[in-house]
């Protein structure tokens, strides 16, 4: 009976932890993300990743948080004659069936004053927030590119 | 006699090999030199640039002369930046990895990134910035003026802007990398995005060509 409830444990464990690989809500997925390791002394750090809009419908992310930083923000890096500017961006649309990338140069999620200092193996919450009330919770690797 | 015209023909068939050998060396080394397919901006003339009194991440004065006797890449930022400044630092990384096999002892390469945001970007901040990504790499920085005194020359941008009313600010910069001349002048700029094959590339005709 004991062994039993120990296998259970055992797949119930590999059930959570593939789905934060691929974190889900049937109708969109956060796939690939990652952030980006930065300096010791680094005060910010950035977020990638591919959200995945497998419905027939529209989705919004509304909102980006984290229980390892103090603040999140999704930010989009733009060049206007050969300067970069950052700029802050309430909402991400999701056409459907569509995949929108947040990747270097470009949509990224703004990471702030993490809790403690992140390196490369490490693992960082992600939780986002869509329009129709649903959220997607990710657990993001750190890592270096 | 058939002796003779074997001679001759060996002595021949060797002075064929020896021209084709030196016109493909040649060949080679001008195609090399060709500036003419580098994805860059190149200045003709190289434009100079004006003296400025800046410190390096270790607190030693860094000027103008600190640009003298060696190629120079660089690039402005600010450590506060996540995005593209460590892609561009990453990027700068790789760009000296592949020409580590062309360093040359005479005039040697060097990365310097020069930190448009002195309020935040301590002597410190910038040692563990730039040596996080190449314990080679220097960081610079000092007041706006000096700072100015560089950025003026070189075509380059800052201005200091909030992405929304009361964040931490942003700094916005070029986002260029800018090759430096031994005598101290601005000799190519790269625009992003940076491709590390073509820089590499771009920065080994330009030296093949100039020395
Ligand atoms: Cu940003």
């Amino acid at each position: 009976m004991n062994k039993a409830v120990y296998i259970l444990g055992i797949f119930a464990g590999i059930l959570v932890n593939s789905t934060a690989q691929a974190a889900d809500t049937g109708q969109v997925s956060v796939e690939d993300a990652w952030i980006r390791e930065a300096p010791p002394t680094a005060m910010v750090l950035a977020g990638y990743m591919s959200i995945r809009n497998k419905s027939d419908q529209a989705h919004t992310v509304t909102k980006v948080a984290s229980p390892d930083f103090a603040a999140v923000e999704i930010h989009g890096t733009v060049m206007a004659a050969g300067v970069a500017r950052m700029v802050h961006k309430e909402r991400l649309e999701l056409p459907p069936r569509s995949t929108l990338r947040l990747e270097p140069g470009g949509l990224h999620l703004m990471l702030m004053q993490p809790n403690k200092p992140l390196l490369s193996g490490d693992d960082v919450t992600l939780e986002l927030e869509l329009d129709d009330g649903s959220r997607i919770v990710a657990t993001v690797p750190v890592r270096r590119p | 006699m058939n002796r003779r015209l074997q001679q001759f023909l060996i002595l021949s068939i060797a002075l064929a090999a020896g021209l084709a050998g030196y016109w493909f060396a040649t060949q080679q080394q001008r195609s090399e030199s060709d500036l003419s397919v580098v994805r860059a901006a190149i200045l003709k003339p190289p434009k100079p640039l004006a003296d400025f009194s800046l410190a390096d991440h270790q607190g030693r004065p860094f000027s103008l002369d600190n640009l003298r006797d060696r190629w120079s890449l660089l690039f402005f930022g600010y450590t506060y930046c996540p995005d593209v400044c460590p892609t561009t630092l990453t990027n700068l990384k790789n760009v000296t990895s592949m020409l580590a096999d062309h360093e040359r002892v005479e005039h040697p390469l060097q990365v310097v990134f020069v930190s448009v945001d002195p309020e935040r970007d301590t002597t410190e901040k910038l040692s563990s910035y730039v040596s996080y990504f190449d314990p080679g790499f220097i960081g610079i920085t000092g007041t706006h003026e000096e700072i100015r005194k560089l950025t003026r020359h070189l075509g380059v941008l800052y201005v200091k802007h909030a992405a929304k009313p009361g964040d931490a600010y942003l700094v916005d910069h070029t986002a260029a990398i800018l090759l430096i001349n031994p005598r101290g002048e601005l000799r190519a700029l790269f625009s992003p995005p940076h491709d590390t094959q073509l820089i590499a590339d771009g920065v080994k005709r330009i030296r093949n060509h100039d020395e």
